[in-house]
């Protein structure tokens, strides 16, 4: 117990220190430190094999996107992912504005749960 | 079961993240590992029904149709305008005012739950004016719940949440 307090007292200590780095030194420690870039891409390739996994589950109802597919705000797949991030989220503040007027109020029944917090 | 409302900017970086799992920028890679622990946790997870309304017409696209497996429609109830009138007035604006009264005052589908747990967004001033006003805001809500019928007067203040500090907290953290 008193050793995990420890490691994890040495953990925070150089997160505290790694959090004061520019972007260049980043890079310098992960030259220094190879393993920091080989844990970081095995759990990125781990949560993309996850989410593939969960799409393939769909297969038979659903398919994969294809540039040319209609998508969101009128436009394809392709021309969509081509868009800046500030266009995409322009896109969809125009459409959810849309959305929420016309939304219906729903009656919460007596016994409804409320969130614990 | 804890229950969670993705703002609609969290639901877009999700399908967007799916669309292009080859090419994560370091936001849609926290958006996807905030979305997988959330599963793996069993929680009940939401989206705002106006955010199901734009995906809902590409549920033939698998990425899509695989987002909107695990989410549920969190929809408006009687006293969701009223309350976001009264948010304005502590500086959020019309659509974070709506989505964080969506959270207090929102139910499912059949009407059987109201408010949820967390809200989680990207939106970082938001997030900032949610914790600056906190302890004014519970106190707003107990005053406007004081008068209402019942569950109404039951809502309670869901917490406002970004993904990095969910992803990067325990899982315990996830437990309420």
């Amino acid at each position: 117990m008193a050793m995990t307090d420890v490691a994890s007292r040495h953990v925070w200590q150089v997160a505290e220190l790694v959090q004061r780095l520019d972007r260049d030194e980043i890079r310098e420690l992960i030259r220094l430190v190879p393993r920091l870039q080989r844990e970081v891409t095995g759990e990125r390739s781990g949560l993309v094999q996850w989410a593939r996994e969960q799409m393939a589950q769909y297969a038979d109802e659903a398919r994969p996107m294809r540039g040319e597919d209609a998508f969101v705000g009128d436009t394809t797949v392709g021309a969509y992912f081509a868009l800046p991030e500030a266009e995409r989220e322009r896109i969809w503040d125009e459409l959810y504005a849309t959305a929420i007027e016309t939304a219906r109020e729903r009656e919460v029944k007596p016994d409804a749960v409320v969130s614990a917090r | 079961m804890p229950s969670f409302l993705l703002d609609k900017s969290v639901a877009r970086r999700i399908v967007e993240a799916l669309g292009h799992l080859d090419n994560l920028s370091p936001e849609e890679e926290l958006v996807l590992d905030l979305w997988r622990q959330l599963q793996v946790e069993e929680a009940r997870l939401f989206i705002p029904v106006g955010a199901l309304h734009i995906l809902q017409r590409f549920e033939r696209l698998i990425e899509v149709r695989t987002f909107l497996a695990t989410v549920e429609p969190l929809e408006s109830s009687r006293y969701v305008k009223r309350w976001a009138r009264r948010l304005r007035e502590y500086g959020f604006t019309r659509e974070d005012a709506l989505v964080l009264a969506l959270a207090t005052y929102g139910t499912d589908s059949i009407g059987g739950i109201l408010g949820v747990d967390t809200l989680i967004t990207l939106d970082r001033p938001f997030f900032n004016n949610f914790q600056t006003h906190r302890a004014e805001l519970q106190s707003r809500l107990a005053a406007m719940t004081d008068g209402l019928p019942e569950p109404y007067s039951n809502a309670r203040l869901p917490v406002v949440q970004h993904p990095e500090e969910l992803v990067h907290s325990a899982p315990a953290h996830f437990r309420h």
